[in-house]
């Protein structure tokens, strides 16, 4: 017998179904296809006052820094601002998604290498709950710019807000196809494997920013 | 991994007389149990999130094998492979030779309990592959050739001294030659060295904290991004996990999520929590080529059918470990193998067998306070009363506690007489101590007095003469 045969028929002997069945050869329980074609929120944390505050809040208490801008167009000069302000030198990479801003000619388009200091990345949402940035990755978003860089720019317009993880799904379900991955980063990589206590720079970036672009 | 558990007592004797253990061990009570608190404090629905996380976890486990195949069937529309390991031996050799097929030399890990349970590392090293943990505490413990001591802070029995001195001894070959002191120059040293691994390794294999049955997607949660770094750079993606992590849908994964890094850091939400799912797709610029799921029983199927059942929702935030008195005072290497604390002592003897681990369940004061801060609602005490019947009943425990067991069981089956006992005795011992009080030392409580005095009891009543007085 395979492996798996003898899991789901020890499995079903444990669920006290009758000898020999399993799961494979009795119709799928109306519950479980009710559940997972119908998915049921659960409770959800209420959030008070307004989301972006509570977005800018959540972001900066997990060292997140971001800042407002007016329109797209100022994206280029905010890198460049805030990686002077910062004194942070090396090369830029971006997602192709956002290859078509006004960039200078030593920014290079695609995946991590493990070379670039920073990345500039566009963001499927970001979450008022956690203080998150989902990022979905696909054929203009490499997910490898989201970890390798030591810096990390994150593009968010105000529209893409949501309150919830769970609006989150819906904007996953809202997608032609499932990306592979989707993170939710929150705050730079840290550990606090020696001594419980929290150092920042574990092994992703060290730095991350927000550039928050106005609705329309 | 060998176990351990068999001399539990012996070691958790000498884990008390290690100084700098005791030392290491003081950071999980100033760390984790205020953080926890402040956390969940600030969410006024966690009893809400908390029941319904219990009522839906017991939903999944009375259709476990349903949604097991719903989560196959969406793995495989993604274009990743399933791979079904009935015992922890068996998942090593499914995942060595998935290894072996790519060609594989160097390995990158995340930290995965459940590849503890299968001593995953040992096998690769048997198989001529470099094993190479990302985790930094993970990391550090590999360094020292030692189990992880804790199931989410697997180094927290290491001073920043031992790192260091380990690093100095293990990182020469990298031209590390100075002796590091201060923290932050220890994981930048770790940083540097590992990220060469990360880039080189030609496979990841990592654990996963769910598995999304609607989607087909599992999710992993970390701080420090070595989960993902290891999952996004090989060619080929392996997650080694526990068939109990499947869940129905998102909205579950939610529901879990906001009690997951409350429950094990106090955290509102962890740094990385990365919802993955097959290999690169075609017109993908970085990713996996392939994607491998290794499903793991490991006797987790018969757990469902017993007594044990309820720990099968477990997720592993170790907050039960935080707040028990004996592991804050042992740690975790006493338990002897990879779970310790509250949830160890349920599950280790039904990993390994109870014959193997028979004093774990008896490590506990019955305080509950597991309990009360298991997210999950898993009444561990419960659990360990359990297993205590067990060892009684397989005659597992010293003649000594048998004995006294059983006389103790005849008596308190015997109002009369046992009234009568308690009677006499606490007359004699009051009349014995009235002068000092105490008792410097007792025959048969030599345990007690060794430590500290037992109080000589204040005049003749028992409990239930002073209840018939008060009735009257």
């Amino acid at each position: 017998m395979s492996a798996r045969s003898t899991i789901l028929h020890s499995i079903s002997a444990a669920l006290g179904r009758e000898a020999g069945t399993t799961a494979e050869q009795i119709e799928t329980p109306a519950a479980v296809r009710e559940r997972l074609t119908h998915p049921r929120r659960h409770t959800l944390p209420i959030l008070s006052g307004d989301l972006t505050d509570r977005l800018i809040e959540q972001m900066e208490s997990v060292l997140m820094t971001v800042v407002r801008l007016q329109t797209p167009s100022e994206i280029v000069t905010a890198v460049d601002w805030y990686l002077q302000s910062e004194g942070i030198e090396g090369g830029i990479t971006v997602s192709p998604a956002l290859a078509h801003l006004d960039w200078p000619d030593s920014v290079t388009v695609g995946a991590a290498t493990g070379h670039e200091a920073t990345s500039v990345t566009p963001a499927l949402a970001a979450v008022a709950e956690t203080g998150s940035v989902a990022l979905a990755s696909g054929a203009a978003t490499p997910a490898t710019l989201n970890f390798l860089p030591e810096n990390h720019v994150v593009v968010v317009n105000e529209s893409q807000i949501v309150a919830h993880l769970d609006d989150v799904w819906e904007c996953l379900r809202d997608l032609q196809a499932l990306p592979r991955a989707l993170n939710f980063v929150t705050g730079p990589s840290r550990t606090a494997d020696i001594e419980q206590t929290i150092e920042i720079g574990a092994h992703g970036p060290r730095r991350m920013h927000v550039l928050l672009i106005a609705g329309e | 991994m060998q176990a351990q558990s068999l001399t539990f007592k012996r070691n958790a004797k000498e884990a008390l007389n290690d100084e700098s253990l005791k030392s290491a061990l003081s950071n999980v009570k100033s760390g984790f149990i205020g953080k926890r608190a402040a956390a969940v404090a600030l969410v006024p629905e966690w009893q809400q999130i908390r029941e319904e996380a219990r009522v839906m976890k017991n939903h999944v486990l009375e259709n476990l094998d349903h949604y097991l195949l719903a989560y196959e069937r969406a793995v495989q529309n993604n274009g990743g492979h399933v791979h079904w390991a009935a015992s922890s031996t068996d998942a090593s050799q499914i995942i060595v030779d998935i290894c072996r097929d790519a060609g594989a030399r160097t390995v990158t890990k995340g930290k995965s309990m459940v590849g503890e349970e299968a001593d995953l590392n040992s096998a690769l090293e048997a198989a001529g592959m470099q094993p190479i943990e990302t985790d930094l505490g993970e990391y550090i413990i590999q360094l020292a050739k030692e189990p992880p001591s804790h199931i989410i802070a697997p180094a927290i029995h290491k001073t920043k001294e031992q790192v260091s001195a380990l690093f100095h001894e293990h990182h020469q070959q990298y031209g590390l030659h100075e002796q590091l002191i201060d923290r932050t120059a220890l994981v930048n040293e770790a940083r540097t060295v590992l990220r060469e691994k990360f880039v080189a390794a030609d496979v990841g294999i990592t654990g996963a904290n769910f598995l999304i049955a609607e989607t087909g997607q599992h999710i992993l949660v970390t701080n420090e991004g070595n989960g993902d770094l290891t999952s996004n750079l090989p060619r080929v993606q392996i997650v080694i996990v526990g068939i109990e992590k499947v869940i129905p849908t998102l909205e579950d994964a939610s529901c879990l999520l906001r009690l997951l890094a409350r429950s094990a850091t106090g955290q509102h939400f962890s740094n990385y929590t990365s919802l993955m799912s097959g290999p690169r797709r075609a017109e993908d610029a970085d990713g996996p080529e392939a994607f491998h799921v290794v499903l793991v029983d490991n006797k987790r199927s018969e757990m469902l059918a017993g007594e044990l059942r309820e720990m099968l929702r477990c997720f592993r935030c170790g907050a039960c470990l935080n707040h028990c008195p004996v592991y804050g005072a042992v740690g975790g290497h006493a338990y002897g193998w990879v779970y310790p604390g509250p949830m160890g002592s349920v599950v280790t003897p039904a990993m390994i067998g109870i014959e193997n681990a028979p004093d774990l369940a008896h490590a506990c004061t019955l305080n509950g306070r597991c309990a009360e801060v298991c997210p999950m609602s898993i009444p561990l005490p419960s659990l360990l009363r359990k297993h205590r019947r067990q060892t009684f009943e397989k005659q597992l425990q010293t003649r000594k506690a048998r004995y006294g067991l059983g006389i103790w069981s005849a008596l308190a089956r015997r109002p009369g007489l046992y009234q009568l006992i308690t009677r006499v005795g606490v007359a004699s011992l009051s009349l014995l101590g009235r002068r000092r009080g105490r008792f410097k030392r007792l025959p048969l409580a030599g345990a007690w007095t060794q430590a500290r005095d037992l109080p000589a009891p204040q005049g003749r009543s028992t409990f239930m003469s002073l209840y018939r007085q008060q009735k009257k």
